[in-house]
C-alpha cells in the first residue's frame, strides 16, 4: 500500500514511449548483429580457417547435438556440485560470522586469523586442495565451500553489526525478550547485508566451480570446454560459453528478484566493520587462535601424526621459503607474475576505463554497446581460458589478455557508474556556465567518477593478480608464482606451496593497500579540510 | 498533596570522557503528581534527554533516588512508556506490528492483543494503515505511531523525549493537540522534553527550567492557563517570554 503519492512525473503519452523502447531495444542488436554478420562472413569466404573460427551453422549444429547428448549431463554435475558447495559454504560462512558478532572475546580471538587466511585467494589454494584431496568431488566441494564461506561470514558479520543502536534501545525499552529480538530486530537488519553476501558468493561459487574444472576434472560443464578445446571442436566451446553465460545470468537475477521480494524497505548503506583495539591482556586474544594452530601443526608434523608429504612442518615451509627467496626462484616467479598482471591491469582497465566513461557520456554510445557488454560480463572469466588458448597461444601475449579480461569489467563497471551517477546539479551548474566538452569532462566528470573509478581500481588490482596466478594455471609456460605452485603440487611438494601461497597472500594484501592507498591520495578533496 | 508517582531526590549523573568525569546533572530534584503534565525545558546539552533515559532505566548509573510511587524504581518496566525523538520504527514491520512490539510482554490472547492494537491505532488516528510499512508513512504519521507503541502496554507514565522535534511547524501544532487529545483518553502522568519553550507553555502544568553544565532545575514555573490554550493570547505570550527570559539568561555568556 503506497500512502504517498509518488506519480507526479510528467508521463509522455504512450504510442511515443512504445516506439521510443522499441527503437532502444534495437539499438542494443546493433552490435551483437554485425559481429554475427561478420562472423558468419569470415566463416564463409574462410577468412580464418574454419577450426578457429567455426561457422555459425556449425555452433548451432553442436548445440542441438550437445543438447541431447553430453551438455545436460555435464552441465547437472556442475550444479549439483555448486548445490552441495553452497550448502555447506553458506551454513559455515552464517555460523562463523553470528559466532563473531554474537561475542566480542569471539570475534577478538578468530577475526584476525580469518582476516589473515582470506588474503589467500581461492585460486591460491588450488593446488593445495588438490594435493590434500586429490582431484575427485572433495576437491570441487572443498574449493566451493572455501569460496562461498568468506563472502558469507563477512556479510553476516557486517549484518550483525549494522543492527541500529537507536533500535536496539528501543527494543530494550519494550523489554523484547530474546528470541522476538532475534526475530524482529537481528535478523531483518541483517538480512540486507546477508543477502549481497549471498550474491558475491554465488558469483565466486560459480567462477571457481568452472577454474577447477578446467584444471582437474574428468566432467562437468568446465571439463567438457577443455574437451571441446583439446579436440579442437571450438564450436563446443563456443556452446558451453554461453550455457556458462546463462547460468551466470539466472543465478544473478534469482538473487536479485530474491532479494526485492524479501527487502521492501529502504536499506541502509552496509557499514564498515569495525575493530576496536582492545587493552591489556585482551590484546594478546588475536594471537591466541594462530599461535595455536601453528604449534599443533608443529607438533603432528614432527611427531609423524600427520604425513609430512602431505603437511610439512612450518619449519619446513619456513626454510624453503627462506632458500627460495635467497636463491631468487621465488622473487623471480613472482616479478614475472607481478609484471603480467601490471601489463595485464593497463591494457584492459585502460580499455574498461575509456569505454565506461564513453558509455557514461554517451546515451547514444551507452544503448549501441551497454547490452552488449552486460550480456558479455555474464560469462564467468575462465571460461574465456579455452578460447585464448585457441586463438593466442599459451604464451605471454595469451597470459597478458585473460589477465585484460579479467581486469576489464571491473574497471569498466566503476567507471560507467561514476559518470552515471554524477551530481545532477552540478551538471546542471555546468550547463549554466557553457563549458566546454573538455572541460566538462576536466572540471566535472573526471574528478566526480574519480572515487568510484578508484575503487573499481582496487578491485581491478585483485582481479588482475588473482588473473595473472590463473593463467599459469592455465598456460603453462616461461616462470610466475602460479606456475611455480602449479609445478610444485604435481612433484607434491607442499612445502613450496604453501610457501608460495604465504606469498601471494602477502602481495596481494600488499596490491590493496596500494590501491587504497591510491584512492585516498587522488581524492584528497573528499576528506579535506580548508585549514592545512 | 497526594503521594507523588515519579520523585527524583538528589539525582546527580556523571559520563566518564577521556581524561576525567563530566558532569551532566547535579543533585536534580522534581515530584510529579498522578495523572500531571510536566515539561522539562532547556537548551541542548544540559542533561534534559538523560533524566528521561534515567527514569526510562536505559541508563543504571547515577547517584540519588528516582522512585516510583514510593519505591525505588529498578530496571525497564511496563509502567514507563517512551517516545523518541525519531519515531524509531522497525522498518521492516507494519504500523500493526510495530504497535504489537509494545505488548510482547502483557499476559493476554490473540484477540486481545489484536483488539488492544486496534485500539491504540484508532487512537492515533491511523486506521486503514495497519499494513503500510514506516518507509511509507510521513513523519507525523511515523510518530503517532511512536506514540501508539509506547501507550499500547497502558503504561502509567508516558515520556516524551523531543517528540515533536523533527517535525515542521504546522504538523509539530497538530500532533501538539493532538497529544492532549489523547491524554484526555487515555488519562497519564506525562513527563515531557523540549527545548521548544511555545510547546512547554501549551502543553504542560508545570514546566521545568534547567540550567546547563551540570543539568540542574532553576525554576517551576506552574502554567495556570485554561485549555485549549490560545497561542496568540496575551496572557500565553507573557508566561512564553518569561521563560524565554529565564532560557536566555542561561545562554549569556559568561554566565555559568
Amino acid at each position: 500500500m503506497s500512502v504517498r503519492s509518488t506519480a507526479l512525473s510528467f508521463q509522455p503519452s504512450p504510442s511515443f514511449s512504445v516506439v521510443d523502447a522499441l527503437g532502444r531495444v534495437a539499438v542494443g542488436w546493433i552490435v551483437p548483429a554485425t559481429m554475427f554478420v561478420l562472423w558468419w562472413l569470415a566463416s564463409r569466404y574462410e577468412w580464418m580457417p574454419q577450426q578457429i573460427l567455426p561457422e555459425p551453422a556449425l555452433v548451432w549444429q553442436a548445440a542441438v547435438d550437445l543438447a541431447t547428448q553430453d551438455l545436460f549431463v555435464n552441465l547437472w554435475i556442475s550444479l549439483r556440485r555448486l548445490l552441495w558447495g553452497l550448502a555447506g559454504g553458506i551454513a559455515a560462512g552464517v555460523v562463523l560470522g553470528a559466532l563473531m558478532g554474537a561475542s566480542r572475546v569471539i570475534r577478538q580471538i578468530i577475526y584476525p586469523t580469518f582476516f589473515a587466511l582470506i588474503q589467500i585467494p581461492t585460486l591460491a589454494w588450488l593446488p593445495l586442495f588438490m594435493i590434500v584431496f586429490g582431484i575427485g568431488e572433495a576437491l570441487k566441494l572443498a574449493v566451493i565451500v572455501k569460496a562461498v564461506i568468506v563472502p558469507v561470514a563477512i556479510h553476516t558479520l557486517a549484518g550483525i553489526d549494522d543492527t541500529q543502536p537507536k533500535l536496539r534501545e528501543v527494543a530494550a525499552a519494550l523489554r523484547l525478550p530474546w528470541s522476538v529480538r532475534l526475530r524482529t530486530l537481528v535478523i531483518p537488519a541483517g538480512l540486507p547485508a546477508f543477502i549481497t553476501g549471498l550474491r558475491l558468493a554465488l558469483a565466486q561459487a560459480w567462477v571457481s566451480l568452472l577454474a577447477v574444472e578446467l584444471l582437474a576434472s574428468s566432467e562437468g560443464i568446465g571439463y567438457l570446454m577443455v574437451w571441446g578445446r583439446q579436440l579442437f571442436m571450438l564450436d563446443i566451446v563456443f556452446v558451453c560459453i554461453i550455457v556458462i553465460a546463462l547460468v551466470g545470468w539466472v543465478m544473478d537475477r534469482g538473487i536479485q528478484t530474491f532479494d526485492r521480494v524479501l527487502i521492501r524497505w529502504p536499506r541502509a548503506a552496509t557499514p564498515e566493520l569495525t575493530w576496536s583495539r582492545s587493552k591489556g591482556y585482551a590484546r594478546l586474544l588475536p594471537w591466541l587462535l594462530p599461535l595455536t594452530l601453528l604449534v599443533m601443526w608443529q607438533w603432528a608434523s614432527t611427531r609423524g601424526i600427520v604425513d609430512p608429504n602431505l603437511l610439512p612442518a612450518p619449519t619446513t615451509v619456513l626454510a624453503e621459503l627462506r632458500v627460495g627467496l635467497l636463491d631468487g626462484t621465488l622473487l623471480n616467479a613472482l616479478s614475472h607474475s607481478f609484471a603480467r598482471a601490471l601489463a595485464g591491469l593497463l591494457l584492459g582497465g585502460g580499455i574498461g576505463v575509456t569505454l565506461g566513461l564513453l558509455l557514461g557520456m554517451s546515451r547514444a554510445m551507452d544503448r549501441l554497446l551497454g547490452p552488449t557488454l552486460a550480456t558479455l560480463r555474464q560469462v564467468a572469466v575462465f571460461a574465456w581460458v579455452p578460447l585464448i588458448t585457441a586463438w593466442v597461444g599459451i604464451g605471454e601475449p595469451a597470459k597478458v589478455t585473460f589477465v585484460a579480461l579479467a581486469a576489464f569489467f571491473p574497471m569498466f563497471v566503476a567507471a560507467h557508474h561514476g559518470v552515471v551517477n554524477r551530481s545532477a546539479q552540478l551538471d546542471e551548474a555546468a550547463r549554466a556556465l557553457r563549458l566546454s566538452h573538455g572541460l566538462k569532462l576536466r572540471v566535472l566528470i573526471l574528478p566526480g567518477a574519480a572515487a568510484a573509478i578508484f575503487a573499481g581500481l582496487q578491485l581491478g588490482l585483485t582481479y588482475a593478480w588473482l588473473g595473472a596466478i590463473g593463467s599459469e594455471y592455465f598456460m603453462r609456460s616461461g616462470p610466475g608464482i602460479g606456475g611455480l605452485m602449479i609445478n610444485a603440487q604435481q612433484l607434491a611438494r607442499m612445502d613450496i606451496v604453501i610457501g608460495a601461497m604465504v606469498l601471494i597472500g602477502l602481495s596481494g594484501a600488499l596490491l590493496r593497500r596500494l590501491g587504497e592507498a591510491i584512492e585516498t591520495r587522488s581524492t584528497r578533496w573528499r576528506t579535506a579540510s580548508l585549514v592545512p | 498533596m497526594t503521594q507523588p508517582i515519579v520523585e527524583f531526590r538528589q539525582v546527580s549523573k556523571s559520563f566518564r570522557v577521556a581524561g576525567g568525569e563530566l558532569e551532566v546533572i547535579r543533585q536534580f530534584d522534581l515530584s510529579i503528581a498522578p495523572g500531571e503534565f510536566v515539561a522539562i525545558l532547556g537548551q541542548s546539552g544540559c542533561g534534559k534527554s538523560t533524566l528521561l533515559r534515567l527514569l526510562a532505566g536505559l541508563d543504571a548509573e547515577y547517584r540519588g533516588e528516582i522512585l516510583i510511587d514510593g519505591r525505588v524504581a529498578s530496571g525497564i518496566g511496563a509502567d514507563r512508556g517512551i517516545v523518541f525523538q525519531e519515531p524509531r520504527l522497525f522498518p521492516w514491520l507494519t504500523v500493526e506490528r510495530n504497535v504489537a512490539l509494545g505488548l510482547v510482554n502483557e499476559p493476554l490472547d490473540e484477540s486481545q492483543r489484536a483488539q488492544r492494537v486496534a485500539d491504540y491505532i484508532r487512537l492515533v488516528r491511523l486506521e486503514g494503515f495497519e499494513q503500510a510499512l514506516p518507509h511509507q508513512l510521513s513523519g507525523g504519521m511515523s510518530q503517532r505511531v511512536a506514540i501508539a507503541r509506547g501507550l499500547v502496554a497502558s503504561p502509567r507514565i508516558l515520556m516524551l523525549d523531543e517528540p515533536f522535534g523533527a517535525l515542521d511547524a504546522q504538523t509539530r501544532q497538530q500532533m501538539q493537540a493532538e497529544l492532549l487529545a489523547i491524554r484526555e483518553r487515555a488519562q497519564i502522568t506525562t513527563l515531557l522534553v523540549t527545548h521548544d519553550v511555545e510547546e512547554a507553555v501549551f502543553l504542560a502544568d508545570r514546566v521545568v527550567v534547567m540550567a546547563a553544565r551540570p543539568g540542574r532545575v532553576k525554576t517551576i514555573a506552574p502554567i495556570e492557563l485554561p485549555r485549549v490554550r490560545d497561542r496568540s493570547s496575551f496572557e500565553f505570550h507573557q508566561l512564553r517570554q518569561r521563560l524565554i527570559g529565564q532560557l536566555v539568561t542561561e545562554i549569556k555568556p559568561g554566565h555559568d
